[in-house]
């Protein structure tokens, strides 16, 4: 031990002048300083909502910069610069002549390359602090933001950066020590720092590559979901950085290679040892986890921040059942559902107001955190469904090429490439489901695995039976030949899965097998509701007719067609519900119609005055349905607003209600818009969605004088048929 | 006889099956010796002097040194051996003054001791610039003064005189010489120049291609090169020449004023210097030809 203080006390002689430190310093406040840059000119950066703290995310934000490129980079020079300052000297002879052993001498210079790690580090969090602090003096900060110092998740940040350097630089000082030439660990390092960057843009990454080690930080910046002070991959880091210092060492006090570990058998099997013990361990601890199922099913949680709930509905999302509804005594709730329950993913809905998603089944125990304000809410789900939840939450649907083919009708006329493209999409995100790893290194339990392959697969195949479509419309009686990708992914999706119909993308497929032979001269929906018809009564018919007969409702132009609809489908249910949900539908689409009375809704204005529709009778009213997140909405509204200023004068009130979850973004954008559009925020938006029956926006809606409907689903405004329509309905002369 | 601070046992050491760098060695460097090992470049000198500092592994157990098997004793043996291998090993970018203290920390040596070092390898002048910007003499005293930080017993020096100008090396000659002197420190250095052997070291060891062709004393290396050869200037060469021909029959005419003749040593020359002075010659100038170096030459070159 004297020994190796000795050593380390040298080494720090050594480095005087060298201005590794300093080169240190000034990689870790790059990333604070770049952060820097970037929130001077962009405000956008700071995002609000829930109580935060200020600094933490200011660290956080510099993290993926950091671990992903500028720490690992410099650990690759340190160790380079390190290391020849010893090779260009003739030094590490120096060294061995000098009454010090070959372990001190080893490690001590690694000791002094993981202190220019620990610069910065500490630099990094040093300096979040500081350009946080001074970027708080120039650009607002939300009133959530607390500017404590949380001093428990700064260290576990700089622990875990720590921690997770070891692999790498223990790697980087293998290479280094044993080739002399500074070229080669640079080269080396380069190399692989670039082939991480270049994977991870193909989802393709090793838990044990050092580099990635580095870019989970990055990935899981929050930490553990379950609550450990650090992840599996930093444990992997840090057996991997055991087995490359022992292999490193042993090949250093011996020279060469072979002499170090087969020479001698003692050492060989030493070697072996090391190996084994180590690459088992890594092995174990990479193999992903499963949640064991739990002996009930169990929905329990909390709620914090503002806003006291009183019940938590959990209701199924094909036809709205309420599979529960749990009582919240204090913000808490416990609770066993006891009938078999599928596993779905089920809406979340507090007090009919606050929503959300948890996927979960039978002999799953759940618990659900909402962290909720004012303006935003975060529901988080853990448990025995955690990684599904996590899976969920994460993955979209991906933008697809041979979606866009579709879209633009391109290669048609070539199915080749096109099932080509979609065998390798299908491929890829086949692999992205199977290689989904939570920051714990759970995977999803198979059964959700399984269906996820299913639905995965589903889409592909609706695009399959899409391009089909198109191909015997554009090229009649020319085949279309199904690749064995095509003939597999149809052997992957079952014909009778019931489970699975709870899914409209799986209606959409079935659909399209039934009605495939069908040649006849009439619509998809006839087409698709007669072959439903014929199929043996029970649960999965009813389904599908329920999936069907709602389609049908929707597209259907008139009340008369909605009426022969359900007097000649209406009955064929085995499963009475079914049926009445749909009459329910029937009589909300009827109550839209041309003359129906417009509901009343709960809104507010601007100024946060209360709002009611009847206040503007009288009027002809024009309202325009969106959201500060909704791109087609942008683009709409300025017609919208240009119609408003032209008919200013004329007595009609064009009003903008918003959607949006988040009151604050609303106001800020509403109060750049034109006055002549009254600003509304809808108070309930589920429940005025309901009421409306809003499915998607922007939508148009026009209510005449007298507050009924003229129009509860008026074309987009860029279109001249939307002001055609307000001309007609104020009496005014077709414009030449 | 004296105690041997070094002794290898048949030293063999291969660099790979084919290539054999040492082949039965076996040195003995007494205690308080200034030993001389010669031999051309690539003999196998740098190999003796890293496996003797344990730089390489040795491949047995041959190397005694200070009474005990040097494996047994590295690292700590080096806190009474001082070393100087593949010259000069120091950190160009520090200056002379740190590069002592990183060697003081090393040793464990009071830093009070650096100035004195300075001082003894005449650079404290130069101790605050950098070692990059010292000339080579200076690099290899510096280097030497490494070596000694701690007042080894024993100082391995590789070449330290390789490159340096007749100054640099009369400077670093007598700089060991004193060392050995004053503090009885024993020396072991390296070197291609005969001469320089000759010049200052008590011992002689003589390698050639792996294989050690001589050890001895440096008187003994004087009596190896047999009888000694001298030239003689003066007057009348031809006519002497014939007349010392039936009493020495090696003599030779070299021109009109220069005879070469081989004496048994070096011992019979004032005896023959007085006898051609008794007889009449007007000699002006007698010289002893560098046997020495002749065989020299032939023993590195055997097979």
């Amino acid at each position: 031990m004297l020994n190796f203080k000795t050593a380390l006390k040298a080494e720090y002689i050594k480095r005087k002048g060298t201005g590794i430190y300093l080169l240190s310093l000034i990689m870790g406040i790059i990333s604070p300083i770049l952060l820097f840059i970037v929130a001077f000119f962009d405000d956008t950066i700071q995002d609000g909502g829930l109580p935060y703290n200020y600094f933490t995310t200011y660290i956080e934000k510099c993290l993926s910069p950091f671990a992903e490129f500028f720490f690992p980079l410099l650990i690759i020079i340190t160790v380079s610069r390190f290391t020849q300052l010893d090779h260009k000297n003739g030094g590490w002879q120096l060294m061995e002549t000098q009454p010090v052993n070959k372990f001190s001498i080893y490690f001590s210079k690694f000791t002094m390359i993981l202190l220019s790690n620990l610069v910065a580090i500490l630099a990094m969090v040093g300096f979040s602090f500081l350009l946080g602090w001074l970027s708080s003096l120039f650009i607002e900060v939300p009133k959530e933001a607390s500017f404590a110092f949380e001093a428990g998740a700064v260290l576990q940040i700089i622990t875990r950066l720590f921690l997770a350097s070891l692999m790498l630089t223990a790697m980087q000082y293998l290479i280094a020590v044993l080739l002399s030439s500074f070229i080669w660990s640079i080269v080396i390092g380069f190399f692989g720092l670039l082939l991480n960057l270049f994977l991870q843009g193909f989802s393709v990454s090793a838990t044990w590559y050092p580099f990635e080690i580095l870019s989970k930080i990055s990935d899981h910046k929050k930490g553990s979901d379950l609550g450990y002070w650090i992840l599996y991959s930093e444990v992997v880091g840090i057996i991997g950085a055991f087995l490359l210092l022992y292999i490193g060492y042993q090949w250093y006090v011996h020279k060469k290679f072979m002499q170090a570990f087969f020479r001698k058998p003692a050492r060989f099997a030493m070697l072996l040892v090391v190996i084994t013990v180590c690459t088992g361990l890594i092995t174990w601890i990479v193999k992903p986890n499963k949640m064991l199922n739990y002996s009930e099913t169990v929905v329990a949680g909390k709620i914090e921040g503002t806003g006291k709930f009183s019940r938590l509905f959990v209701i199924d999302q094909f036809v709205k059942d309420t599979v529960a509804a749990i009582p919240i005594t204090n913000n808490t709730f416990n609770y066993t559902i006891k009938q078999d329950i599928p596993l779905n993913k089920y809406l979340l809905q507090f007090d009919g107001a606050m929503q959300g998603e948890a996927v979960f089944g039978s002999k799953d125990s759940i618990y659900i955190s909402l962290r909720t304000s004012k303006k935003a809410n975060d529901i988080k789900v853990t448990g025995t469904r955690l990684p599904e939840n996590r899976y969920q939450q994460q993955q979209g649907q991906g933008w697809s090429m041979a979606e866009y083919y579709l879209e633009e009708n391109e290669n048609i006329d070539n199915p080749d490439r096109f099932t080509e493209v979609l065998a390798e999409e299908w491929r890829d995100a086949l692999k992205e489901s199977d290689n989904f790893r939570t920051a714990d290194n759970y995977v999803p339990k198979d059964d959700f695995y399984e269906k996820n392959r299913m639905m995965v697969t589903i889409r592909y195949l609706n695009l399959w039976n899409d391009y089909l479509k198109k191909r015997a419309a554009m090229f009649p009686g020319q085949k279309t030949p199904e690749n064995a990708a095509i003939k597999e992914m149809k052997r992957t999706v079952p014909l009778n899965d019931e489970s699975l119909l709870n899914e409209s993308a799986y209606f959409d497929y079935l659909k399209a097998t039934l009605i495939a032979g069908n040649t006849k001269d009439i619509d998809e929906n006839t087409k698709s509701i007669q072959a439903i018809a014929k199929l043996p009564a029970g649960s999965f018919k009813d389904k599908m007719l329920y999936w069907q007969l709602n389609k049908s409702l929707k597209e259907a132009s008139t009340a008369d067609e909605r009426a022969s609809l359900m007097a000649a489908y209406g009955n064929s249910f085995s499963n009475r519900k079914y049926a009445g949900i749909l009459r329910q539908y029937d009589k909300l689409l009827l109550s839209l119609t041309k003359g129906k009375p417009a509901l009343p809704f709960e809104a507010s204005t601007l100024d946060g005055k209360p709002f009611s529709l009847a206040s503007l009778n009288g009027k002809h009213i024009v309202i325009d349905v969106w959201a500060t997140w909704c791109s087609p909405c942008r683009v709409q509204s300025p017609y919208f607003e240009k119609l408003a200023l032209k008919y200013k004068k004329y007595p009609i009130q064009f009003a903008a209600v918003s959607t949006d979850d988040r009151i604050d973004k609303w106001y800020v954008e509403a109060k750049t818009k034109s006055a002549s559009v009254l600003q509304l925020h809808a108070d309930n938006n589920r429940k005025f969605c309901d009421m409306y029956n809003i499915e998607s926006i922007p939508r148009f809606i026009f209510i005449d004088p007298q507050g009924n409907f003229i129009n509860a689903e008026m074309p987009y405004p860029d279109d001249k048929v939307f002001e055609k329509l307000i001309r007609e309905a104020l009496g005014l002369p077709e414009e030449k | 006889m004296a105690e041997n601070i070094i002794s290898t046992h048949n030293l063999t050491f291969y660099y790979s099956k084919s290539r054999k760098a040492l082949d039965d060695v076996s040195l003995n460097i007494p205690k308080g010796s200034i030993y001389g090992f010669l031999g051309p470049n690539g003999a196998g000198k740098s190999t003796t002097m890293r496996l003797l500092t344990g730089i390489l592994p040795e491949q047995g157990n041959a190397i005694t040194v200070f009474g005990s098997p040097l494996q047994e004793q590295v690292p700590h043996v080096f806190n009474r051996m001082g070393s100087l291998v593949e010259s000069p090993a120091l950190y160009l970018h520090l200056s002379g003054y740190d590069n002592l203290r990183y060697i003081a920390q090393m040793r464990r040596v009071p830093e009070t001791r650096i100035p004195e070092i300075l001082e003894l390898v005449d650079l404290q002048r130069d101790a605050k610039r950098k070692a990059k910007h010292y000339s080579l003499g200076m690099k290899q005293r510096l280097a030497i003064g490494m070596a000694l930080m701690s007042e080894p017993e024993l100082l391995l020096l590789d070449e330290p005189v390789n490159g340096l100008d007749p100054n640099g090396m009369r400077d670093i000659r007598r700089l060991l010489v004193r060392l050995n002197k004053e503090k009885g420190t024993t020396i072991f250095v390296s070197s291609h120049l005969l001469s320089e052997i000759e010049r200052m070291c008590t011992h002689v060891g003589i390698i050639s291609r792996g294989k050690l062709r001589f050890e001895g004393t440096i008187e003994e290396l004087a009596l190896q090169s047999g009888a000694c050869k001298i030239q003689v200037t003066l007057k009348d060469a031809p006519k002497w020449h014939t007349g010392l021909l039936p009493e020495i029959p090696s003599v030779i005419l070299e021109n009109e004023k220069q005879l070469t003749l081989e004496l048994p040593d070096r011992e019979a020359i004032p005896e023959f210097l007085r006898s051609l002075v008794t007889k009449g010659a007007n000699t002006y100038e007698i010289k002893i030809l560098n046997g020495l170096e002749e065989w020299f030459m032939s023993l590195i070159n055997q097979k």
